[in-house]
């Protein structure tokens, strides 16, 4: 039950004093400087004035903090890196942020299992680069991978370029300890494949703090492929590239990423960071294996595909994919964009493709596309004239390309999650007792706590219409 | 005992609507049916491949479809089910039984769980709402995913109606070597070094005192597979030849169907079948110890699941040496009840098991099903 009135101010003003007592001085930041930090994600839109930022630097404390929250009716938000796109880390105005970037140890590796424990703080990329010198790697790599958290990365069930061959993070979570709602500490899952019951743990994939925060994990690591190859196949048409694309699926070969850009995708770019690329659409592919079995692969491929370019040495492939992956801040040179991630099933990658190009053009606005032709995310860039007015017609072509995705049994995120931005679309892929019965689970979880409020699932009004 | 067999998805909604407070126990295709009080709630009339272009690399299927079924079709595309269910019951199983209990294969290590391969499911919970959960798509991130919980709870959640998975393409080539003599504990390390090389394992067993079909004698032996691109194949056959092992391929069909079903095992009178899931890394030393305490073992997983047979009353040692182990659980397969060891009730998740339930089932309609082994008995 809320507090009201009087009773919940009392208890908010002593709230900042028992963190003090509890905390030691640099896990808590009190200034309006650091405050202010805080008011947003990677959306950058601004949220509400935190009441407090809290940077716990073990499980313990964050129990702490939560109980206190729990027993003041002061909401929580859960944080990582702050690298969400789409408002997931915003606070309402006199929440409690949690940031979990000072717990980054980690804690052991177990090279014969190909297992790591770590705590939620720890970026993406050191787990993989902790586990290089023994030949394993962490396979869900999001492109923000140098500064995400696991926690994050468990937060949105984050996945990579390489979730066909290799899945996301749901499938290299063994077990989590999670501090929940109500403060109460929990460890789920194990090191044993499988054990007995249901996959709770998996429950916290992609729920996006609503259900506790997790403070550490065990993760699966996957074999690092001795060696990567990358191509170049020139395409007329990013239809075209699909069409390549999915007969190398055909020939039964998964490869580690396989990317689509369009042409407007190319010009972008190229011109940005030039990784001569020819005029028109492209795919690129790396697959990674023993020299002998990429040998035999690139040799099929070649018989399907016009491959242009071959890279073998790692500084050759590393320039070959430099384009593509600086096609954020490429995009962000040309000028205010809105960046989508919605998906299709791959075998309507290029009638998602296409309906997305339709719909930007039907706004008036100009897109530039790269996709994922091993997931069938479609990260479409609807390029607008900003401030207020741009970004609302931008929004609407957005949400009409996601909409239009989800209809074709697609799925309106398939990497940023629904955060405070896409709430609103949900009604477009759930049915309103689909929503009720996830805000069920959600309210089962938090009692009478309040984690992450007004993210994912939309207010109950608009899901009922 | 009273059965429902629902033809729709809406004629299972209204089953359950009519039955709020009769315990109704979900069933598949029956194959794993123990004789139940209440009424059963099957999914055998919910039947066919609903939506499948193999260029999409996923399947949704009724759940009543049997296994045999979906295998055909998936095969007559070069694509098959990449965490080889073949602990099913051959022919009868059904695909929504494999996605409630889990059940995965000797490549569930090498090519992730049923579990791992699902993608989303439609389902009717405990109020009798039709809905889905998941998606159709290799990565969704819109909304809470309970698939993975729903899946391996055996029924005591929602009825599954239907279900969307990962399919794979079948490899090129494959091949099952037998390495004489190996230790069980040294089989972890081994399956290890061995992926790390980048060779395509995807089956790491070990049998001791038990043989497989005559081929590999009574000693403990390792069983390893590869399959993957045939010039992986052939790589990874050369480097065991280079080790000088007395590397012997097992030509004598599939025995992976064997290690999956544990066959080799049968309990005799007065024995009982018992399985452990562990982390890897202890799997091989516990397999020794069983195997030096008079068990007959077999290894799968690269040391992440065992089954082992001995006398019934093995059961208060094994439930001894395994409560100690993180991670780790027994139970009993097949055998007398008395051989049965009890679930430990403070396992870690049992109090968020049951907050779930209580937004999924809150008036208790459906009851737990039986276990993994109840089958077999």
């Amino acid at each position: 039950m809320r507090l009201l009135g009087r009773s919940r101010a009392r208890n908010r003003a002593g709230l900042a004093a028992a963190l003090a007592r509890q905390l030691p001085p640099e896990a808590l930041a009190l200034s309006d400087v650091a405050k202010r930090a805080y008011e947003r994600d990677g959306l950058d839109v601004a949220g509400g004035r935190p009441l407090a930022v809290v940077l716990p630097e073990c499980a313990g404390q964050v129990a702490d903090i939560v109980r206190e929250c729990h027993r003041r009716g002061v909401p929580v938000v859960p944080r990582g890196a702050g690298t969400c796109r789409t408002g997931g880390a915003m606070p309402p105005e006199g929440s409690v942020v949690v940031s979990t970037t000072r717990m980054r140890r980690i804690l052991d590796l177990d090279a014969v299992a190909g297992t790591i424990r770590v705590e939620a703080g720890v970026r993406n990329l050191a787990v993989s680069e902790r586990a290089r010198d023994s030949g394993w790697f962490y396979a869900p790599d999001p492109s923000s991978r140098r500064t995400c958290t696991i926690g994050g990365n468990i937060a949105t069930n984050a996945g990579g370029a390489g979730a066909l061959r290799h899945g996301v993070t749901v499938n290299h979570l063994a077990s989590v300890t999670v501090i929940l709602p109500d403060g109460e500490v929990a460890t789920l899952g194990s090191a044993a494949h499988d054990a007995a019951g249901a996959d709770i743990a998996a429950l916290l994939c992609g729920a996006e703090g609503q259900l506790g925060i997790v403070t550490e994990a065990t993760l699966r690591l996957t074999p690092r492929p001795p060696a990567t190859r990358s191509l170049l196949v020139a395409c007329e048409s990013a239809g075209a590239a699909v069409d390549t694309a999915l007969g190398i699926l055909r020939l039964g070969i998964v490869p580690l990423q396989m990317d689509i850009m369009d042409r407007e995708a190319v010009a972008l770019c190229e011109a940005f960071s030039p990784s001569g690329y020819p005029d028109g659409a492209v795919l690129l592919v790396q697959i990674g294996g023993i020299p002998e079995e990429l040998r035999e692969a690139i040799e099929r491929i070649s018989n399907i595909a016009a491959v242009s370019t071959i890279a073998t040495a790692s500084e050759a492939e590393a320039s070959l994919w430099r384009g593509r992956e600086a096609y954020y801040g490429a995009a962000m040179r040309k000028g205010p964009f809105l960046a989508l991630d919605c998906a299709v099933p791959l075998g309507d990658l290029a009638a998602g493709l296409a309906g997305a190009r339709v719909l930007a053009l039907s706004h008036g606005l100009d897109c530039a596309t790269f996709a994922h032709a091993t997931d069938g995310t479609i990260h479409a860039f609807i390029f607008h004239e900003g401030g207020d007015s741009g970004r609302r017609r931008g929004n609407a072509c957005g949400d009409a390309i996601r909409v239009a995705c989800a209809r074709m049994g697609g799925t309106i995120s398939s990497e940023y999650g629904i955060g405070m931005e896409k709430r609103a679309l949900m009604t477009a892929q759930f049915t309103a007792e689909e929503l009720a019965l996830q805000r069920r689970v959600v309210d089962a979880f938090q009692g009478a706590g309040d984690f992450n409020p007004g993210k994912v699932l939309p207010p109950i009004a608009e899901a009922a219409e | 005992m009273r059965l429902f067999a629902p033809a729709t998805e809406a004629e299972a909604a209204g089953i359950v609507r009519a039955h709020p407070r009769i315990g109704l126990a979900i069933a598949g295709g029956g194959t794993r049916m123990v004789n139940h009080r209440n009424p059963a709630l099957s999914a055998r009339s919910l039947c066919g491949v609903r939506r499948y272009r193999p260029q999409d690399m996923t399947m949704t299927a009724a759940a009543g479809t049997p296994l045999s079924a979906i295998e055909e079709v998936l095969a007559s595309h070069g694509q098959r089910l990449g965490f080889e269910p073949t602990s099913a019951i051959a022919g009868r199983s059904t695909i929504g039984a494999v996605a409630a209990m889990n059940l995965s294969g000797p490549r569930r290590p090498f090519a992730g769980s049923a579990r791992d391969a699902l993608l989303g499911l439609r389902m009717v919970t405990g109020l009798g709402e039709r809905v889905s959960t998941g998606g159709r798509v290799i990565k969704n991130a819109a909304g809470l995913d309970l698939t993975r919980a729903i899946a391996g709870s055996f029924g005591s959640l929602a009825f599954i109606t239907e279900v969307t998975f990962r399919t794979m393409p079948v490899p090129a080539a494959g091949i099952n070597v037998v390495l004489p003599g190996m230790r069980a504990s040294m089989l972890p390390a081994v399956a290890a070094r061995l992926m790390l090389k980048g060779l395509p394992l995807t089956g790491a067993a070990h049998l001791d005192g038990v043989g497989l079909g005559g081929v590999a004698g009574a000693g403990p032996v390792a069983l390893l597979r590869f399959e993957g691109s045939a010039s992986a194949v052939a790589a990874a056959k050369r480097h065991l030849d280079s080790l000088d092992l007395a590397v012997a391929v097992h030509d004598g069909g599939d025995p992976w169907g064997i290690v999956a079903r544990a066959t080799v095992l049968a309990p005799g009178a007065g024995q009982a079948l018992w399985r452990v899931t562990i982390p890897e890394t202890a799997g091989g030393a516990l397999a020794e110890q069983l195997a030096r305490e008079g068990a007959d073992v077999l290894t799968d997983r690269r040391g992440g699941l065992l089954r082992l047979r001995h006398g019934v009353d093995f059961a208060r040692r094994l439930a001894a040496l395994v409560a100690p182990m993180p991670g780790a659980s027994a139970s009993l397969e097949a055998g007398p009840p008395r051989a049965a060891i009890l679930p430990d009730h403070n396992q870690p998740g049992a109090a968020m098991l049951a907050r779930l339930k209580q937004a999924l089932d809150p008036n208790a309609v459906f009851v737990a099903a039986n276990r993994p082994g109840a089958a077999a008995a």
